[in-house]
């Protein structure tokens, strides 16, 4: 975990760089997104680029994070020149930074434009750009709408990423808190269909509310064309009755005119004959209006029909008259009225009384840009005049839209400034068109009061979800979370299991009863298992042992995995230090370094391995140690693990030299008394015969036949005793000779030697078989004897055994003396019963005797066993039917010729 | 006189028994007036010892002290000669011996004389560590090399009863 402060920040040197490369990356893939919008009509737009960068609210860091949003919000400032909104989405960032750590994102967002966007909003479009309270409230449940829905498609991304987790290695991608997933779903669910609504649904309704616009225009340039064509065909009627009283005259002007007249026209003439209107009006001071596009010389219609003319009178150039010209012929010649009207006549006539200029009708020529009319407002002439010819053309058909500002790219985008103009050809006055002109205010407002109840009614839905998916989802998680803990409690030993009637889900309720379950059987199992593990502590800890585990590859001991506290009892280390690397092979003693090596080298499962060895004791001293371990498989298969024990045999091992001493002593008792024995056998046979031969002679029979055989008898017996007394040569060596390169041959003899009268006793043969001569060992001879005698005793032991279990067949004893590459080999094979299987692993334990008691000490094959160590060697024991074989196996001695010189 | 269903042989003082049963027994009649005691005509000694050369050793002594003496090398024959032989009132024996222990012999040869026959055991042994148990604790022990005075002395005892 990196270190956080409280708002969730961490510090800036933390953030790997990557962070913010990938955090602006995304803010300007956000910034091109945000320029496609979404328009929802009359310049209100969704703008969803923020999503983009809000699907990595989990991945970045939070400084990341607010960077990419200030990068892809830059649009409203280079774009659109709008500050504001750039400051808002920003301060968004910052909350939903802090706040999605620990809530949800979606929440935080709701609550951010709860707690600061809405406020903000207010205050910068009402209080700052002073907007109208329907344009500031429209803004403000827009964006709060667009807003949410923002970090809606962000998470809606999240989790259809995190489904399939291509970007798995780039960053840490957390999985969703069903919190954040239920109000992901609850919010979609309202949003997005209400925006994709609202976007489907834009056309028609623009389209409609254009309508109801073009509807009025059209009505009103067809009512203002209708009324030009009566006008002109009333006045023509009375214009040319006018003329037919002779009122006019050919070639004169008629200054005074009749008052039916004066109201509208300014000045009545007739055209003399051939005389064009042209010439006319420029005899009048003026010039006609011809369009660019009827160059030619005007024409009248040869039909009777009255028209109007467009002319310029007097200086102002600007201004239009307009001329009523009306074919009359008068006595077969043509004789045309002209009437030029007031200026205001035209304008009277197709002005709707009481309306405001802006919004009325008038009279244009837009081939010329001119208006028939004088007070037409300057901004209406300029939006109309300025109309291109495409836009004049189609204004013809349908409504066009003029605006003084392109007010298509800003947020606030409103179409209320705009005009929305329409044009009608006038039949009676070619070349003119009648054109009205009408803001889209009314009809703008109206969409917008719409649009905003939906927005508010969107927003109080998000709102109201909000809170009903924040509770659902707290519930929910609340009833995972208890079936996650009842699942952890597993793992700890005697919890009670709680109750799950609150779960509304069916499938978390069965398996929380599930778990319940399996929690009690399991608790069960675990309380079995806890009373075995600390019976198994118990052991552990109190007896004199140290119980250890070591990882077994390739026969190698690897690492030490466990070892028992009653470590610190026998070598005064603490399990941790016994647990660190090395700590048993570096602490054990030089001299049984080897030696100890070669013990537990080539671990093979399902064997047993055993050592004795110095070990240092934390305080420096040695302890002797028994250790034994074995291999087995572990679980998991893949390894082995070897388990073993390590015992302190160093009293057994002070008192050892006492006991080789004793069984010495023991040996002595035994040797002593079987000697007497023997000895007093040919004692008590001189004896008899020394006595017999002292009667006969006292009675006078010395016949010489009868006493030599006696006598001879008498000295064999004396050989015999002297010969038993040999054996008792080995009691008076001392041990502490230090040892040199010994002829084991040599050896074999002498205690053969010592051996074999006890042996002829009891009918036994000792056959000695060379295959190796010249074999030299570094040892003492004494010791060598003592164990060679030791195996010769047990052999006829055992072979007496067998005799007193009837078996009488002749007892032999077999010393075979042989080597191999490094050892020399001397081989003891008896033909008794041999030894048990169950007897075998445990002969060379101290104590262990099968000899009834007072006939062995049970150390005799112990001690061999620890002289032969002593020297090097190994003195190991076979059985079969055929009976049982020692073999003592000796490193033979390097410097034999020097010793054997 | 022994009477084994087989006719002893007198060679001189020491008669062979043919039967192959008993051979390596050295069965001898006591000879009148050889200037010994004599004291149960009926009486003689049987001494026990796997020892074979010493036999005729013992033989000769105990003659000499004037006993009619038989010997065994044998403890299990020895045990059959006592059981069939009712002359035998006094049997010494060794303790070590091959095929039976003179311990086992004396116990199983008591619970198998009948209760009319009175036989008085004796141990003759080279073993000084040699202990009976308590049943046999009446059972008089000498050691090899034999105080051959008071072994004659323990003899007579017994016999003279």
């Amino acid at each position: 975990m990196l270190s956080r402060n409280w708002t969730g920040f961490p510090a800036i040197r933390n953030i790997p760089k990557t962070d913010f490369l990938i955090a602006l990356f995304v803010g300007v893939a956000g910034l091109f997104l945000n320029t496609f919008e979404l328009k929802l009509g009359w310049g209100t737009n969704f703008v969803i680029g923020n999503a983009l960068v809000y699907v990595l609210v989990r991945v970045l860091a939070p400084q990341s994070l607010v960077l990419a949003i200030s990068v892809s919000s830059i649009g409203s400032i280079i774009l659109w020149n709008h500050l504001w909104a750039w400051i808002v989405s920003v301060c968004e960032a910052i909350f939903i930074a802090i706040f999605a750590p620990r809530s949800s994102p979606v929440r935080s967002v709701v609550l951010y434009w709860i707690v600061a966007g809405a406020p903000l909003l207010f205050l910068f479009y009402g209080g700052i750009l002073k907007l109208d309270q329907l344009s500031v409230a429209l803004v403000v449940a827009k964006q709060i709408a667009n807003g949410i829905l923002n970090v809606v498609i962000g998470e809606i991304i999240y989790v259809a990423i995190l489904s399939r987790n291509p970007f798995g290695k780039f960053g840490h991608w957390q999985k969703l808190r069903v919190e954040c997933f239920t109000v992901m779903l609850f919010m979609g669910t309202v949003l997005i269909p209400a925006t994709v609504y609202m976007a489907l649904d834009r056309p028609s309704r623009e389209r409609a509310a254009m309508e109801e616009v073009n509807r009025n225009l059209e009505s009103r340039t067809t009512v203002a064309d209708a009324k030009l064509s009566a006008w002109v065909d009333s006045r023509t009627v009375l214009l040319r009755g006018y003329a037919e009283n002779g009122a006019l005259r050919r070639g004169q002007s008629d200054v005074r005119l009749p008052k039916e007249f004066s109201a509208e026209f300014q000045k009545i003439a007739f055209l003399a004959p051939n005389q064009s209107l042209a010439e006319f009006v420029s005899a009048e001071g003026g010039s006609v209006i011809r369009s660019t596009a009827a160059k030619g010389p005007l024409s009248f219609p040869t039909g009777k029909r009255a028209r109007l003319v467009a002319l310029n009178l007097g200086q102002a150039r600007s201004n239009v008259h307009f001329a009523l010209v009306v074919p009359h012929v008068r006595n077969g010649q043509a004789n045309d009225i002209v009437a030029i009207l007031r200026p205001t006549t035209l304008h009277d006539l197709v002005e709707i009384p009481g309306q405001h200029f802006m919004d009325n009708v008038f009279v244009i020529s837009p081939a010329q840009g001119k208006f028939a009319l004088t007070h037409v407002a300057s901004n209406v002439r300029t939006l109309v005049g300025s109309m291109p010819q495409s836009q004049q053309a189609t204004a013809v058909t349908k409504p066009v839209l003029l605006s003084e500002v392109d007010y298509d790219r800003a947020i606030t985008s409103d179409l209320r400034d705009t005009q929305i103009v329409r044009l009608r050809p006038i039949a009676a006055l070619p070349e003119w068109q009648v054109a009205s002109v009408l803001p889209l205010e009314p009809a703008v407002l109206k969409a917008r009061a719409v649009q905003l109840l939906h927005f508010l009614a969107v927003i109080t839905f998000v709102f109201l979800i909000g809170l009903l998916a924040s509770h659902m989802s707290l519930k929910a998680s609340n009833v995972l979370r208890r079936v996650s803990q009842a699942a952890a409690d597993l793992t700890q030993f005697g919890r009670s299991q709680t109750g799950s009637d609150d779960i509304f889900i069916e499938e978390v309720s069965e398996i929380s009863g599930t778990i319940a379950i399996a929690a009690a059987s399991f608790g069960r199992e675990r309380g079995a298992l806890a009373s075995y593990q600390r019976r198994l502590n118990s052991i552990a800890q109190h007896a004199p042992i140290i119980v250890y585990a070591v990882d077994v590859a390739d026969g190698e001991g690897t690492v030490m995995t466990y070892i028992s506290p009653s470590l610190q009892q026998m070598l005064g280390y603490s399990t941790a230090e016994g647990l660190t690397e090395n700590w048993w092979s570096r602490s054990i003693h030089p001299d049984d370094y080897e030696y100890c090596m070669a013990a537990f080298r080539h671990l093979v499962p399902g064997k047993v391995y055993a050592a004795e060895y110095r070990i240092r004791h934390k305080n420096g001293h040695y302890v002797w140690v028994y250790d034994t371990l074995s291999v087995e498989p572990t679980a998991q298969g893949a390894e082995h693990e070897a388990v073993g024990i390590i015992m302190d045999i160093s009293e057994r091992k002070a008192s050892e030299d006492q006991l080789l001493q004793s069984d010495k002593m023991a040996s002595l008792g035994r040797m002593i008394s079987g000697t007497a024995h023997e000895l007093n056998q040919p004692l008590n046979f001189i004896k008899m015969a020394a006595s017999n031969l002292r009667e006969n002679a006292l009675r006078g029979r010395l016949e010489a036949e009868k006493f030599i055989p006696k006598l001879e008898n008498v000295l064999a017996q004396v050989e015999r005793a002297s010969a038993i007394l040999l054996q008792m040569r080995v009691f008076g060596r001392t041990s502490k000779e230090a040892p040199s390169a010994i002829n084991i041959q040599h050896t074999v003899e002498a205690a053969i030697l010592m051996a074999e009268p006890q042996m002829e006793l009891d009918g036994t043969q000792l056959i000695t078989e060379v295959k190796a001569s010249d074999l030299y060992v570094r040892a003492l001879p004494v010791m060598l004897e003592q164990v060679l005698l030791n195996l010769f005793i047990n052999a006829n032991d055992a072979i007496r055994s067998r005799h007193d279990a009837g078996d009488s067949r002749e007892g032999e004893i077999k010393i075979t003396i042989d080597c191999n590459e490094r050892s020399a080999v001397i081989t003891v094979a008896d033909n008794g019963p041999g030894v048990a299987p169950d007897v075998l692993p445990k002969i060379f334990e101290p104590f262990f005797t099968t000899k009834p008691p007072k006939e062995g000490t049970g150390l005799g094959l112990s001690i061999s066993y620890g002289i032969i160590r002593d020297m090097g060697g190994v003195l190991r024991a076979k059985s079969s039917r055929k009976g049982a074989r020692f073999i003592i196996e000796l490193p033979l001695a390097e410097t034999v010729a020097a010793e054997a010189a | 006189m022994p009477v084994l269903g087989a006719k002893p042989v007198e060679i001189g003082y020491v008669y062979i028994l043919a039967d192959n049963e008993y051979s390596g027994c050295f069965m001898n009649s006591l000879q009148k007036g050889a200037g010994a005691q004599h004291f149960h005509s009926s009486s003689s000694i049987l001494l026990i010892d796997d020892e074979y050369e010493i036999l005729p050793e013992y033989q000769e002594f105990f003659e000499l002290a004037g006993f009619r003496t038989l010997t065994c090398a044998d403890p299990v024959q020895g045990m059959a000669m006592v059981l069939e032989t009712p002359d035998i009132a006094v049997v010494i024996t060794d303790l070590r011996m091959a095929n039976l222990d003179g311990i086992s012999m004396i116990k199983n040869l008591r619970a198998a004389l009948p209760a009319e026959r009175n036989v008085h055991f004796m141990i003759l042994t080279g073993d000084a560590s040699s202990e009976l148990c308590d049943d046999l604790a009446d059972i008089p022990i000498f050691l090899k090399p034999a105080d051959t005075d008071a072994l004659v002395a323990a003899i007579r005892t017994v016999l003279v009863c």
